[in-house]
């Protein structure tokens, strides 16, 4: 195989990259069309003759913005859970499931505190329609400190260690990220700039900070991250992270650049590495990806789009309209066509400071528009109409495309919004259908977010076992996370304040991890158990289709969780019977009373001088007969003399 | 968590598990329960219910001396005995104290006789003591 050098690699693939996604980041670059409109940053351009009318304009329509947030919140309603599904047989693999459970659950929801992960995704889907994420981690390495063998101390030292440090996502933005090919990518590309505080902190494979020289070349030769040679002084650099597997197996690897310009032919190496469990990128699509697309642009479309479009051309009208109006009404003058007059008639006029254009029949009357500032005003007949013409098509242009806004918005049904009227006028089947047709974009965009999680844990568990290959149990990593008792989880939750520890042998049994997240508000799913309910109470379906109609992910699990409900119920009086017996027991045990004697005589019995907390010993039994014991004082013990 | 208590006794009567499945819920159920006995029992003591639960060292160990007969001291002072009692390899203890403890989960056994051990450990003189009138005991009894 001729090794090709990675720089030579990048810049074939650089160019490749950038061409196949150019109109991707025309449209969602940090300049990208979509992000000025949603900034309303737009910049309208108008024709040559109202282009000094339109000056100073700014009228952008915020409702993109307003739904890019209403939607974000609707994708995020709820929260994903996780669930962990054994696929051996035993208790054991059943108890290491549910470690693995509350595990995964407990990582999810470090990565996902206050949304960190969850609400970024769903404002991507929403605004570009894809969400990119680099993959972070950090092997954790044994103490040499902790002498072979002492189990005790490895777990402590491992337990110290935070596992966000280990294993971590962080976002990248839309427009700074390239891969192909799309369906199962072999190579990426992430362009970042950085500020100048940032990148004087990185530094080279030998060790060296970072530096510019004066031909605005980067350089790994500073001593410390303070050296600065004046050039590189306030200057932003791109930081190109160029992620490949390499052909023929499935191994990735990771070169980092820096360069001025961000062009392949000026980077310069920062580091290489590979990277563990494959792709280094996590990729999570909105539900409007159509597959069958082979340009990013097209495949990947954001929620919003119809409402860009639509935005896109409102606040295009409106501006002409505007600088129209302005126009017309700013700068020019009002004719109004009187037809002949005599000279005297003309002589009146012009007495009375109107002005007169044009002789005979042709003669027009000017209303002089005057400037502002100008302290002159406008005088005219009593005019029935100013004769102003209006671009009519214009006006009802914008009429259109605001009813088309508001068609596109969402559903009321969904967000809430729906009035007492649409409420109670329609029927609860009309409604629920209104309701379920609204969510359907929704519930496609939930199912990736799902989907995203699920691969992410795969990830994990493929690193854990890729840095324990081969090594003994005793010797594997651990993996500790502290239980909160409060994981979002299917099933038994962890005990707060516990430290739970994985390792590669537990990780490595065969399971599936499934992640849910519901996507139903809380009246559509009220509605949707009280009809199963009906039909299951007809006879129409069995219990097992009830528990899926009303939702349940799993209706298998959930007939098992019922069924031990059921025997709860069948031994909850025995068991209240031996947990009074053993008490009595344990207290008679302890104090030497009868408790079962007491109640049964519902008096308290005499115990011959002993008092309570004395023993009733059996007939003929030898209790300790200590020899008298002498105190230090010569006195004789009293404890001896309590003795039976 | 959804409340299962306040599920309808009719629809927990229509689910239908395979025999096998029925038997490992069972099997769960009855781990449940087991485990909140011990809770239980485990609270009774700690919060002091019982007169050793937060009594001071040296009343504890009086109290131990008062309810133990002196042959199930070798018993109480081995931390195999329940391993055996339940192997057929040992008596029953004579004391009604430790009896009833031995009828109870093991932990509950365990916690009595570690915390008697530790007290002796703490107090040689008691120890001394014990030791003696085991010793008087054996005398007697060959």
């Amino acid at each position: 195989m001729v090794h090709v050098p990675d720089i030579t690699l990048l810049k074939r693939h650089k160019t490749d990259l950038e061409s196949k996604w150019r109109r991707f980041r025309d449209f969602r670059g940090e300049d990208g069309r979509w992000t000025r409109l949603l900034r309303r940053r737009d910049v309208i351009t108008l024709s040559e003759d109202l282009a000094e009318y339109g000056e100073g304009i700014d009228i952008q329509s915020a409702v993109l913005e307003e739904e890019a947030i209403l939607r974000k919140h609707i994708l995020s309603l709820n929260p994903a859970k996780i669930d962990v599904v054994s696929q051996e047989d035993g208790t054991q693999a059943a108890d290491n499931a549910e470690e693995l459970r509350i595990w995964f659950a407990s990582l999810l929801m470090r990565l996902d505190a206050d949304g960190a992960v969850s609400d970024v995704i769903s404002a991507d889907q929403v605004m570009h329609g894809v969400s990119f994420w680099r993959k972070t981690w950090e092997i954790p390495e044994e103490s040499p400190d902790i002498p072979e063998g002492d189990a005790e101390a490895r777990r402590e030292y491992f337990a110290k260690r935070n596992i966000s440090e280990t294993f971590n996502l962080k976002h990248v933005p839309v427009g700074g990220f390239m891969f192909m090919p799309l369906s199962d990518p072999v190579v990426c590309l992430e362009d970042v700039e950085i500020d100048y505080l940032e990148w004087r902190q990185l530094k080279g494979q030998n060790g060296k900070y970072a530096t510019l020289d004066e031909a605005g070349k980067v350089l790994f030769l500073g001593e410390s991250h303070q050296t600065d040679t004046g050039t590189a002084t306030g200057k932003k650099l791109h930081l190109l992270r160029h992620a490949y597997r390499e052909p023929g197996t499935d191994k990735w690897k990771v070169c980092e650049y820096l360069s001025l310009d961000g062009k392949a032919e000026t980077s310069e190496l920062m580091d290489e590495y590979d990277s563990p469990g494959g792709m280094p990128y996590e990729i999570c699509p909105g539900g409007d990806e159509m597959r069958n697309e082979s340009d990013p642009h097209l495949r990947y479309r954001p929620m919003l789009y119809s409402l860009y479009t639509v935005v896109g051309e409102l606040n295009y009208s409106v501006t002409i309209l505007m600088a129209w109006s302005r126009k017309r009404l700013g700068t020019q003058s009002i004719y109004c066509e009187i037809g002949a007059v005599n000279e005297n008639g003309r002589a009146v006029l012009e007495g009375l400071g109107l002005t007169l254009e044009g002789a005979g029949a042709e003669t027009r009357m000017v209303f002089e528009m005057q400037e502002p500032g100008s302290r002159k005003v406008m005088i005219a007949p009593k005019l029935s109409e100013v004769p102003m013409p209006r671009p009519d098509e214009l006006i009802m242009r914008i009429g259109m495309l605001g009813q088309e806004i508001l068609r596109l918005r969402s559903s009321r049904f969904i967000s809430g919004a729906a009035t007492a009227q649409e409420v109670t006028q329609g029927t609860a089947t009309a409604i629920t259908s209104q309701t379920q047709q609204a969510s359907i974009p929704y519930s496609a965009s939930v199912k990736k977010q799902s989907s995203f999680w699920r691969r992410y844990f795969a990830w994990v568990r493929a690193c854990i076992l890729f840095w324990d290959e081969g090594v003994p149990e005793g010797a594997m990593k651990l993996y500790p996370i502290l239980t909160s008792g409060d994981e979002p989880t299917y099933g038994q939750k962890g005990d707060p304040g516990k430290v739970l520890y994985i390792n590669a042998e537990k990780i490595g049994r065969k399971f599936e991890t499934l992640v849910y997240i519901r996507n139903v508000t809380e009246r559509e799913q009220a509605e949707r158990d009280a009809r199963a309910l009906i039909k299951w109470d007809r006879g129409l379906i069995n219990t097992e289709q009830l528990l899926d109609e009303m939702g349940f992910e799993d209706p298998g699990k959930q007939m098992r969780e019922l069924n031990k409900e059921r025997h709860r119920r069948q031994y909850r009086e025995r068991y209240t019977t031996i947990e009074i017996s053993a008490v009595d027991t344990l207290l008679s045990a302890t104090t030497g009373i009868n408790l079962g004697a007491l109640a049964a005589n519902a008096a308290p019995q005499s115990l011959g001088g002993n008092g309570a907390g004395q023993p009733q010993l059996p007939q003929g039994a030898q209790p300790i007969q200590p020899p008298p014991m002498t105190s230090p004082e010569g006195n004789s013990s009293a404890l001896a003399g309590q003795m039976m | 968590m959804p409340d299962l208590a306040r599920v309808p006794q009719s629809i927990l009567d229509s689910v239908v598990v395979t025999p096998e499945e029925n038997e490992e819920d069972i099997r769960d159920v009855a781990r449940e329960y087991s485990e909140r006995l011990e809770t239980t029992l485990r609270e009774v003591i700690d919060e002091g219910a019982v007169i050793f639960g937060k009594s001071k060292p040296a009343n504890r160990l009086r109290a131990f001396l008062d309810l133990t007969l002196i042959q199930d001291v070798p018993l109480v002072l081995n931390p195999d005995y329940m391993k055996a009692l339940k192997a057929g390899l040992a008596p029953l203890p004579a004391s009604p104290m430790w009896q009833g403890l031995a009828a109870l989960p093991d932990f509950a056994w365990h916690h009595f006789a570690r915390d008697f051990r530790d007290l002796l450990r703490l107090h040689p003189a008691e120890a001394v003591m014990v030791t003696e009138a085991l010793r008087l005991a054996t005398m007697e009894g060959t």
